[in-house]
């Protein structure tokens, strides 16, 4: 049989066809994508927020994850101990060879939320006139500054008076985010309307701020950031933040289907609840993720303390708090155990195993008690001894009362006092006047941080600094030298000398490294994993699957 | 008080059947509470006693908690505290009550005004603003609560004595007391009060229940001491595990509920003796 | 009208005013601890910055210079600044009232309805069966700790059966729901948990004030001159019963404001109830005096007024 179609249109029909399958894939990848966007997302915040302004006022962890999506940072650091920065308003940077100048290479397609145009000049304003004057670390990140100058609109260079291997994590956005100059510079800062409805360079817009109720975002249709396949960022139109003031209305609001996702939710509501809300006949599955927050619960113990003075005691202390027992029924497992052969404070900084450790052992706990001098008497008991912790935090009393019992097995009586930060800061941190005292540091990524409660220069000069009262020449000159290090292999063994040290002596004790539990819809995607708790919610979309009541 | 009119007193008592009911009740709970170390099974507070979360089994009768504390113990030494620390505190607000209604009421005139004056500024507050703002202020600790509370208290006894003596003052034999010439202490302490008696008993039993519901409430809300157990303490600590646990949160709020209950009808019985009504 | 009770009780009022004042300010300045440091948070600051915010907070004049430049700044409508919300105190007090209005208003017409209602009921055939299972549904539910009585209402009603919503005043997303039913789902749940109190106290008021006013002579009177029972019940008992109803709602209304912060937690109400308790997690005095002196006064007042009505209303004092 003769063919009916011929050679040519042979080929203009595959050419046809082939056009049209490149056209169809094409098609399906862009309906995807555009699928993955739009819809609103509930997110569960506990407590009230104070300010959606991170460079200025000091926050609460879930304040900042709320206005991280507000804002921008210069960089960002990625990974705890690892030392990566990520390029965010700055897209390349360069240290001189002495380490006293930095030229920051600024993104020139940034946008702020009111159209005007992100300049070098906001980064001078922000660094200078708000992050150094306003934040409470501001002075100790941005004191080295000897200047700032801007050659052009993208180009920024800060001469330092000396080197610091740290100054570039200070430029992230929990120590400065860009603040506009346009807006502010005239503005008596922490007054201003402003801090009611920032404006920033973020993903998201501030929309509205019902106090004590919610707040609303919506979509930054100009933001600068693209995702890993090319997707304009953010998918999401909407963010509203339900404020609810209890765990309980938390949880439920999420089985209800009342909120799409809840973060910073450790404990035992971790575990059993997902399982049981996930096993409820009312259709609504989430999925959990924990991921470390580079924050830590320690114990200060005043080294002039009447007990906790004798270094024997402190260790016996530490060989009878029971890390493993806290973390599992308080945490439901959801904690870095920091002190045992596979991990400890250390490693988090130098990727180092601690040598010391103090595992759970009552019978050396009892021979270090009773060769510093403390013996049982006739009823069994040695001694009362008192901790304090922060009316805020609802895990610590559950972490001493399992103290309490640990520390009754060998004799020892607990009194748990609970008092308010203000009552804290005078009796802990300025008169020295207690045994122990319990908190959550946010350590940060560089263990130069540290110097803080460690250093003798920092003896009751405040929260949290050296309120143990320790005072250690060669810790001193270990911390002195090792900001001003620049060269990371050196620096890494004066930092492991110096934990050495303080695994030793044990002015504070380090308990386990704290987590937070994202719990969310099951339908939702692309949730930041990371390490940081500067992450915005950008990349989370709906994957196409937007809920009827979310659009 | 002679046997026979303990005699009578219980005889009319007897009528209220709920009255009994609620003082049968109140006097199981005050009995679990005075024998508390010897019928609970571990000793207060005592984390690790079993593993969490546990159904009520022989060995925890009525289950563990989430730091595996064993509820039938915590619920027996809550009851101590919650009895004592109200008991107390009722005590205290009563004197002070008393005090402050009787002077006023007898002497009247300027004295009168400025005590209740002052009573009607502790009236107006609402109580929980005022307890919240103390104990936040002050700690959270017993003897606070315990001062909170009777500062809570206070202003109803002072009010009732005050309008129960405005009456007893016109009596003849009052009258006849200050016309001889009798001591005003005297007259106040030995005369009048003791005929506010009755108001004064059926007062605490109704102003206890109260200070219980005030103390948990505190509890609940997280401003108590934490150092001890009470049951609105253990309440708050439930909040969140209430699912995984429905006997964390309703044996503490049952046990509440029963002690606040048994007070007032213990209060009602006692009113209907003092105070009898017509029956039809 | 008794003019000069109303004056009489007018001054009586300002003593009140003036000793909450002074309580308010005594009790948190002799307070242990230092404000600034709430302020300042985790990260510990500089002592250049702590002194400049002690400057800025006033907080460094003598305590009795501090009392007479807030005094002042009271009858000029300023009650200060909250250091930790950046705002105006009168603002944020203002701002968050609203909510915890709706809910008494709400709950005080629950709990009077209700009340009133069971009371009545029980009134019409005192002693019998009906009027004691009516005051022992009184005496359970005034017994009956309300934050507990809030959780098993959500547990029941809205997670068990998604009937209605866990907290909060509002949905998020409304979507098809209309405004209005949207608002009254959320108001149900808090309504209920807090009016219910009211209701044991009022149903037992009324009732016994019914029986009160049955047995008085106008009513006797009536009965021999032949008006039907329920007549009499209803038209002229009823009324004079319910008139003392308004002065026990008014006295009651303190301790519903207390209600109010224990259920405006349970359920996460954005009222001032919930404000109170951050600003005592927070040390924020401004907001702290301002809301105690703000709910204090409210309720002086209008018990005031409530006390001048009832008189106004009462024909027994209106005829003296």
């Amino acid at each position: 049989m003769r063919n009916i179609i011929g050679n040519n249109s042979k080929k203009l029909i595959l050419s046809v066809l082939l056009t049209f399958f490149v056209v169809f894939i094409f098609t399906i990848e862009k309906v995807k994508a555009a699928a993955k966007h739009g819809g609103a997302l509930i997110i569960g915040v506990p407590g009230s927020q104070k300010n959606l302004n991170s460079a200025i006022y000091p926050k609460t962890f879930s304040g900042q994850l709320i206005s991280i999506n507000l804002f921008d940072g210069l960089l960002r650091v990625s990974k705890f101990g690892d030392g990566k920065l990520t390029p965010m308003l700055a897209k390349s940077w360069n240290v001189s060879s002495d380490g006293k100048t930095i030229t920051l290479n600024l993104r020139d397609d940034v946008k702020w939320h009111d159209g005007k145009k992100f300049t070098s000049e906001d980064v001078k304003f922000g660094i200078l006139n708000i992050c150094k004057p306003y934040h409470p670390q501001g002075k100790n990140n941005y004191g080295i500054i000897e200047s700032i100058s801007t050659p052009d609109p993208y180009k920024a260079i800060i001469k330092l008076s000396k080197s610091d291997a740290t100054f570039l994590t200070k430029l992230d956005s929990k120590w400065c985010s860009m603040a506009p100059k346009h807006i502010l510079e005239n503005q008596d800062i922490p007054n201003s309307a402003y801090n009611n409805a920032p404006i920033g360079t973020g993903p998201f817009k501030f929309v509205e701020w019902k106090k004590g109720s919610h707040i609303i975002f919506e979509r930054n249709k100009d933001y600068w950031a693209k995702a890993a396949n090319g997707d304009q960022l953010p998918y999401l139109d909407k963010l509203y933040f339900k404020i609810l003031p209890n765990k309980t209305s938390l949880i439920s609001s999420l089985e209800a289907g009342e909120i799409d996702f809840i973060h910073s939710y450790p404990g035992y509501l971790a575990g059993k609840e997902i399982e049981r809300v996930n096993n409820a006949d009312n259709g609504i599955k989430v999925h959990s993720f924990a991921y470390a927050n580079m924050a830590f619960d320690f114990i200060y113990m005043n080294t002039n303390g009447a007990h906790t003075g004798n270094k024997k005691v402190r260790q016996a202390l530490a060989h009878l708090i029971n890390t493993n027992e806290i973390i599992d029924k308080v945490f439901a497992g959801v904690a870095d155990n920091v002190r045992n052969d596979k991990q400890g404070f250390i490693s988090w900084y130098t990727g180092e195993v601690p040598t010391q450790y103090y595992p759970y052992n009552l019978a050396k706990a009892e021979s270090l008690l009773d060769s510093a001098g403390f013996k049982k008497d006739g009823n069994g008991n040695r001694f009362k001894i008192s901790i304090i912790h922060e009316q805020k935090n609802s895990n610590h009393p559950k972490v001493l009362d399992i103290m309490r019992s640990n520390l009754k097995a060998a004799g020892i009586e607990l009194n748990v006092m609970k008092m308010d930060a203000a009552a804290i800061t005078e009796k802990v941190h300025k008169k020295m006047d207690y045994d122990m005292y319990i908190t959550t540091i946010a350590t940060g990524p560089d263990p130069d941080l540290l110097t803080k409660s460690w250093h003798s220069k920092n003896i009751g000069k405040g929260w949290n600094a050296n309120s143990s009262g320790y005072s250690n020449k060669k810790i001193d000159a270990l911390l002195d030298n090792g900001r001003g290090e620049l060269d990371p292999n050196k620096r890494k063994k004066m930092y492991i000398e110096a934990h050495q040290i303080l695994a030793e002596d044990i002015p504070m004790l380090p308990l386990y490294g704290t987590k937070w539990l994202w719990t969310y819809n099951e339908n939702l995607d692309g949730f930041p994993i990371g390490y940081t708790f500067r992450d915005g919610l950008e990349t989370v979309n709906w994957d196409g699957k937007v809920p009827n009541n979310r659009k | 008080m002679d046997v026979l009119k303990i005699k009578n007193f219980w005889k009319i008592f007897k009528q209220n059947k709920l009255g009994v009911v609620g003082l049968i009740i109140l006097l199981i709970f005050v009995f679990l509470a005075i024998f508390a170390p010897l019928l609970a099974r571990f000793p207060s507070l005592t984390t690790g006693a079993g593993e969490a979360f546990l159904n009520p089994s022989f060995k925890h009768l009525l289950g563990t908690d989430n730091l595996g504390r064993d509820l039938y113990s915590e619920l027996l030494f809550g009851a101590r505290i919650t009895l004592v620390v109200s008991f107390i505190a009722v005590i205290t607000s009563t004197v002070v009550g008393v005090l402050f209604g009787s002077i006023a009421g007898y002497y009247g005139g300027i004295i009168d005004s400025i005590l209740m004056r002052i009573t009607e500024i502790f009236l107006v507050i609402p109580p929980i603003f005022l307890a919240l703002v103390l104990v936040a202020i002050f700690g959270a600790n017993i003897t606070n609560m315990i001062i909170v509370i009777s500062v809570l208290s206070w202003p109803q006894t002072a009010r009732l004595v005050r309008a129960e003596i405005l009456s007893l003052k016109e009596r003849p034999y009052c009258k006849a007391a200050i016309a001889t010439g009798e001591s005003d202490f005297k007259i106040i302490f030995s005369e009048l009060v003791p005929n506010t008696m009755t108001t004064i008993i059926v007062n605490l039993s109704l102003t206890q229940a109260t200070a219980i519901l005030i103390e948990s409430a505190l509890s609940f809300l997280g401003f108590g001491d934490s150092s001890m157990v009470s049951w609105g303490l253990m309440l708050n600590n439930a909040q969140e595990f209430f699912r995984q646990s429905w006997f964390m949160v309703f044996f503490p709020g049952m046990s509440i509920f029963l002690v606040v209950l048994s007070l007032n009808l213990v209060g009602e019985g006692l009113n209907d003796v003092f105070n009898p009504r017509r029956k039809k | 009208m008794n003019y000069s009770y109303l004056v009489k009780r007018g001054i009586q009022i300002i003593p009140v005013v003036f000793g909450i004042l002074i309580i308010s300010f005594l009790m948190i300045h002799l307070a242990p601890g230092d404000a600034v440091f709430m302020f300042i948070g985790e990260s510990g600051a500089d002592p250049e910055f702590e002194a400049a915010i002690r400057t800025r907070l006033g907080l460094d004049k003598s305590l009795f210079e501090q009392f007479i430049l807030y005094i002042k700044g009271i009858f000029s409508g300023d009650l200060g600044r909250s250091f930790v919300l950046n705002e105006d105190v009168s603002k944020i007090i203002f701002d968050r009232a609203i909510p915890t209005i709706i809910l008494m208003l709400s709950s005080i017409s629950f709990g009077a309805i209700f009340g009133i209602l069971i009371g009545v009921y029980a009134a019409s055939k005192p002693y019998s069966m009906r009027d004691n299972i009516s005051m022992v549904i009184a005496l359970f539910l005034y017994s009956l700790p309300n934050f507990w009585l809030g959780q098993m209402l959500i547990i029941v009603f809205s997670v068990n059966w998604g009937l209605l919503p866990v907290s909060g005043m509002e949905s998020m997303i409304l979507g098809d729901k209309s405004f209005l039913f949207d608002r009254f789902t959320h108001l149900v749940l808090p309504t209920i948990t807090l009016g219910s109190t009211l209701a044991a106290f009022v149903m037992r008021f009324v009732r016994s004030s019914m029986i009160d006013v049955l047995g008085q002579d106008y009513i006797l009177t009536a009965k021999s001159k032949g008006l039907s029972e329920r007549k009499i019940f209803f038209k002229h008992a009823l009324k004079n019963a319910l008139l003392p109803v308004i002065t026990y709602i008014g006295l009651r209304l303190g301790y519903m404001l207390s209600g109010a912060v224990v259920i405006e937690s349970v359920f996460g109400w954005p009222g001032l109830g919930l404000l109170m308790l951050d600003a005592l997690f927070e040390r924020d005095y401004p907001l702290i005096m301002g809301l105690f002196i703000v709910i204090s006064l409210s309720v002086t007042i209008i018990t005031f007024i409530v006390d001048i009505l009832y008189t106004y209303l009462d024909p027994r004092i209106r005829l003296k």
